[in-house]
């Protein structure tokens, strides 16, 4: 990995043309991936990708570029060819020398996810036989199960971060994660199901849910919509359960929180700092502090200490999230948001494991004096615009409410709302906090995010499905 | 690209040697420069390159992947050692393998698709063309306020695939894609528009086009309302069809259909869409920007008709699901990056335009929606499944006129009905390519389930 001594030569040479900051994300990732389909293990990859990213911010423009290439002279003549690229534009405060410290720092961790059963030590036999037990279980679980998917995969990424401030951080962060796909086939009639686990850790993500019983659960997933009736449509109360739906606040409220579209006045939330912004029961939060959840870790790729970031509390809007570029713009401080897909990408401000805080209901009081409504059980990914915090959600698992009670299973539904307006019509929060795994995408860029969230009630929404 | 050459051959070299049956690999490099601006400033500006490997081998008819951005003569060696253990621990698979046929390649010179122009745009002009498409924007219409991403990239790619077979080939392309996203309205009433054009290079692409049309859209929707839950015509756009064929395509992969995860399963020679629908990929295709003299296998690529008036007549085919349907790879054989693995993948595909123009298309409608903006698309449409439901902006037909702006409405159908009521296609195809070139002319499809408040 980079020494101390290179990553400051290299942010030298980075900031010799203009700029006011620099800063160096270097990183060696090892993952392997295992596939299984049609009951065979179908292929085996493994690889190294590493390279290390260079950034220079002068005013508001940021001036990027990546090597592949880790040596220490080939890293100091892309910070100088980038520094060629820099054009600050001449003004006052134009092209001001950066005085770099004499040693970078190294800053310590404030949160450790340990990882218990680390990647390397697992033969690649182990990893064929979790992939064979899912699919048997999966397979076992109806006759009507067609077909099974299972992929497993793991990363085990070291980093160096340094940036002209005089940060210096090193930190190995391990993601493992399960991904089973049922198909289930009845009398023409297709359904899917999946389920798709995953932890800022290692093969201990099956100490807590075995492979079998994540594989069982997509198969009856996949089985149970078979029986499914056309979605009702029109507006009426839904009932998000625990965890996959937290997804839903992920992208109907967490993107026009995050700091850069605020600053482009392209969040509904834009100027609404300290107003009550959604029911005086919602309380939410980022945190990449949550023990071992896939969103969480130690820094920010930006090498910022992750913290609990408070967004809502008590309806009233708190916080942004920040990465470094932001918090420039706006005089904030970074937030522990600077995330980015690989070396290969610039930070943006990006979410971590965001969740509405666990409120005082039961579960099971959620559907009482529903006469007619939908029960989410699981999402699918969603879409939103942040201008207008219009949403559209497809619902993976629903079912109808009828007379305060859970009924059939529904197909086609698809939630479509607003998200300012949703944060306003909770009326319902169970104690019942579930975490949730996903990929979140945002300016051509991937990330692991957490969602969480309890059962929630929201008085009325607009589902729209075939059955009119 | 001589040392890359050599590192293929030897990888290759080495996989035989230390006991692989067959062996490949697969190099890509690049390079790719990136504008973004902002209120007239430049608010990033990249300039990368790259490059990696990709082998696959074959032992006992059982396949082992391995990749690596580093390729010197140690990590070779130990790319090499990872893809035959990674090999031993899969299944064998009577259909696995390297191709049997291969494209020719003339003479010992990369195949250029690089248009002549690609060298000759330096960094200040593609900053000028995203500069020059922000500020056209913001003055298209009074009531436009920002452009929220504004951003020019284009990049050019060198592809080079050597195998145990004897193939060794290599091509470059290149291709240019540049977008605006904008603000328009007041308070509470803020509409969002966006527009894109991909090209060879800059020249092939026209800024104040596409300044104006992603403009004219977020106006366009001003003042749009939810509506009353109703069966009804949409007529799609362009840009919308083009992302709801890129949602499908994958179910026209004979992989995805042999394996029972396409809603075409058992559909083949059948009608499965109206008399009018068309729908082609043609890697061979001139001028295309998914055009490749051979595939990620090596096989030569070719127009494959996947629909034709209606009827579903051909399904896109790697080596590997050919052999399994005893036919001939189609070349579509895909793997995206040098990390990911063979797959199946569209090239140029599109639908064959009709012959009435959007107007008189609009013309002949008593009541439906233009769908101009959809959301939701990868929640909300399963090729599996044929599911359709998706979220969506526009403005109403009424009386064969545009009407009143919708939004927070969603349209859902299936997929198989979905292409059984396309009732009108337009003259005006156009091409989009963010990874796929897809090519759509303005559809109308009938008895669509529009839902609002």
């Amino acid at each position: 990995m980079i020494s101390e001594e290179v990553a400051r030569s290299a942010l030298k040479a980075a900031l010799k043309k203009g700029g006011e900051f620099a800063d160096l994300f270097a990183e060696e990732r090892e993952t392997t991936q295992a596939t299984l389909e049609d009951g065979k293990v179908e292929s085996f990859t493994s690889g190294v990708d590493s390279g290390a990213g260079l950034r220079v911010i002068s005013k508001d423009s940021t001036f990027f570029t990546y090597t592949e290439v880790l040596s220490d002279s080939f890293i100091t003549n892309t910070a100088a060819e980038l520094a060629e690229a820099v054009t600050t534009p001449p003004g006052p405060d134009g092209g001001k020398q950066v005085i770099l410290p004499e040693v970078l720092r190294s800053v310590r961790p404030g949160v450790i996810h340990k990882t218990r059963l680390s990647p390397s030590d697992v033969k690649r036999d182990e990893k064929a036989k979790i992939l064979k037990r899912a699919d048997e279980a999966a397979r076992l679980v109806d006759p009507s199960v067609r077909q099974v998917t299972v992929s497993l995969s793991d990363v085990i990424k070291r980093v160096s971060i340094a940036n002209s401030q005089g940060l210096f951080v090193r930190d190995t962060h391990v993601l493992t994660r399960l991904f089973v796909h049922v198909v289930a086939t009845r009398a023409g009639n297709i359904k899917t199901g999946y389920e798709a686990p995953g932890i800022a850790g290692g093969y201990e993500l099956f100490d807590e849910e075995e492979p079998d019983e994540i594989a069982r659960k997509a198969a009856e997933r996949a089985v149970g919509m078979l029986d499914a009736k056309p979605a009702p449509t029109g507006e009426m109360p839904v009932v998000l359960a625990s965890g996959t739906s937290g997804v839903l606040f992920h992208e109907a409220c967490g993107h026009g929180l995050e700091a850069d579209a605020v600053r482009k006045g392209a969040s509904v939330f834009a100027g609404k700092e300290g107003q009550m912004i959604a029911a005086e029961i919602v309380s939410a939060a980022d945190d990449p502090t949550v023990p071992n959840r896939w969103g969480s870790f130690s820094f920010d790729d930006e090498g910022t200490a992750a913290s609990k970031n408070v967004l809502i509390e008590n309806g009233r809007m708190k916080g942004l999230m920040y990465d470094r570029m932001s918090a420039f713009q706006l005089h904030a401080e970074p937030t522990s948001n600077g995330r980015r897909q690989s070396f290969r990408f610039i930070p943006q401000p990006r979410m971590t494991n965001t969740y509405i805080m666990p409120g005082k209901d039961r579960p099971e009081d959620m559907f009482a004096g529903i006469k007619k409504g939908l029960y989410a059980v699981s999402l699918g990914g969603g879409e939103v615009n942040p201008a207008t915090g219009d949403f559209v959600f497809g619902v993976t698992e629903g079912y109808l409410i009828e007379n305060g009670e859970v009924k059939n299973p529904v197909e086609g539904a698809v939630l479509i709302g607003n998200g300012p307006r949703i944060l306003l019509d909770i009326d319902r929060i169970a104690d019942d906090l579930r975490f949730d795994t996903g990929m979140c995408g945002k300016g051509g860029q991937s990330v692991p995010a957490g969602t969480g969230q309890p059962t929630i009630r929201i008085k009325r929404l607009t589902v729209g499905g075939t059955g009119v | 690209m001589k040392g890359l050459e050599k590192a293929a051959e030897f990888v290759v070299a080495e996989c035989i040697k230390r006991g692989a049956d067959e062996a490949e690999a697969f190099v890509k490099s690049g390079e790719q420069t990136t504008v973004k601006v902002y209120q007239g400033e430049v608010e990033l500006f990249t300039k990368s390159e790259s490059r990696g490997m990709g082998v696959r081998v074959l032992a006992d008819r059982k396949t082992g992947y391995a990749f690596s951005t580093v390729l010197d003569k140690t990590s070779l060696d130990g790319l090499v050692d990872d893809a035959i253990e990674n090999a031993r621990h899969c299944n064998p698979d009577e259909y696995a393998g390297l191709p049997e046929i291969f494209a020719e390649i003339p003479g010992d010179k990369p195949t250029s698709l690089l248009s002549t122009g690609f060298d000759s745009v330096d960094s200040k002009q593609k900053i000028d063309f995203a500069t020059e498409m922000e500020a056209t924007a913001l003055k298209t219409d009074p009531m436009v306020i920002a452009c929220e991403d504004t951003l020019y990239t284009d990049g050019k790619e060198n592809v080079r695939l050597v195998n145990s077979k004897g193939f060794s080939g290599e091509y470059e392309h290149g291709a240019g894609f540049a977008y605006t996203s904008v603000l328009a309205g007041e308070k509470d009433d803020v509409m969002s528009g966006f527009a894109v054009m991909s090209g060879h290079d800059l020249t092939e692409l026209d800024p104040v086009k596409i300044a104006e049309e992603a403009a004219n859209q977020a106006v366009m929707l001003i003042g749009a309302e939810s509506i009353k839950p109703r069966k009804t015509t949409v007529v799609f756009d362009p840009l919308v069809f083009i992302q709801i064929i890129m949602s499908i395509s994958s179910a026209f992969s004979a992989d995805a259909v042999q394996k029972g995860r396409s809603f075409l399963i058992g559909r083949r020679g059948k009608k499965i869409a109206s008399e009018n629908v068309t729908l082609i990929d043609d890697g061979s295709m001139p001028g295309g920007l998914g055009t490749a003299p051979f595939d990620d296998e090596g096989v030569p690529t070719q127009k494959t008709a996947l629909i034709e008036e209606g009827v579903l007549t051909g399904l896109l085919y790697n080596s590997y699901s050919a052999r399994k349907d005893r036919t001939n790879s189609t070349g579509n054989a895909s793997r995206g990056s040098y990390k990911s693995t063979p797959g199946t993948s569209p090239t140029n595909l599109y639908v064959v335009p009709g012959v009435v123009s959007k107007e008189q298309l609009i013309k002949g409608i008593a009541d439906g929606v233009f769908v101009i903006s959809v959301q939701g698309l990868h929640a909300g449409v399963n090729a599996v499944t044929g599911q359709f439901s998706v979220g969506a902006g526009g403005i109403l037909i009424e009386d064969g006129k545009l009407d009143h702006p919708v939004r927070e409405i969603t349209i859902a159908s299936t997929l198989p009905d979905l292409l059984k009521n396309v009732v009108g296609i337009c003259d005006d195809i156009r091409f989009i390519s963010m990874g796929v070139n897809i090519g759509s002319p303005t559809i109308a499809i009938e008895g669509i389930t529009v839902a609002g408040r």
